[in-house]
């Protein structure tokens, strides 16, 4: 899976722990987001996108597609 | 942990049970569930003394206790059941049961600690078949562990 969570993020001028923070998850959950090491649910990737004023499809991009 | 009331609760409960234990004079059993608490609730524990809040339980975090806690779990009944065997048939000399309950509560806490730090930190940085090689060391590293701690206490042949 790769992610534009990274460059949505810088976009906002947020950091981890603030993203983190905003999202209420741990900053160790958002690195491995922003890396893709970590698949999220429907709900965190909702979270997430909503926070970086997006929608999940476009920050998170499947291999599959 | 979720919230500081369950941490306050579990604190509360092993503090009772230590100056239980205490009082039966079964020191190890008392400082191995000491022990084994601080293991469990290290990530707690720590987060208060350092940021004065607990920290956020997300779903992966959740997801990483809760398989670190199965597999504590799968543990201490494999564990449990090769005890139980020297009461029954004498593999080890004179077994102490209160040296039983204490190496149960450091191992089973230890089990746990070594899961969650490989679910949280390790999964995710390694490769499929780097992966693949640190959990067959790892099942490896276990077994002889086991055969060793069986041999210290093992009547010699």
């Amino acid at each position: 899976m790769k992610t534009k969570v990274r460059e949505y993020r810088l976009k906002h001028n947020l950091t981890q722990e603030k993203l983190a923070e905003m999202v209420g998850v741990r900053r160790e959950t958002i690195i491995f987001l922003e890396q893709g090491k970590y698949n999220p649910s429907l709900k965190l990737a909702h979270n997430v996108a909503r926070t970086l004023k997006t929608t999940i499809d476009e920050i998170f991009i499947f291999d599959g597609d | 942990m979720k919230t500081r009331r369950v941490l306050l609760a579990v604190s509360i409960t092993a503090l009772i049970v230590t100056i239980i234990l205490i009082s039966v004079r079964a020191y190890y059993v008392a400082i191995a569930l000491v022990v084994g608490t601080l293991i469990i609730g290290y990530r707690e524990f720590w987060s208060l003394i350092r940021r004065r809040k607990m920290p956020p339980i997300d779903e992966r975090v959740r997801e990483n206790t809760s398989k670190s806690i199965r597999n504590g779990f799968i543990f201490c009944i494999i564990a449990l059941l090769f005890l139980i065997l020297p009461f029954g048939v004498k593999i080890i000399e004179n077994p102490n049961i209160v040296h039983v309950l204490a190496g149960l509560f450091i191992s089973g806490g230890t089990v746990y600690l070594i899961s969650y730090l490989f679910y949280d930190r390790v999964e995710p940085r390694l490769g499929e078949r780097w992966l693949k090689i640190l959990k067959t060391a790892l099942l490896v590293a276990g077994i002889s562990l086991g055969i060793f701690i069986k041999g210290l206490f093992s009547k010699s042949l």
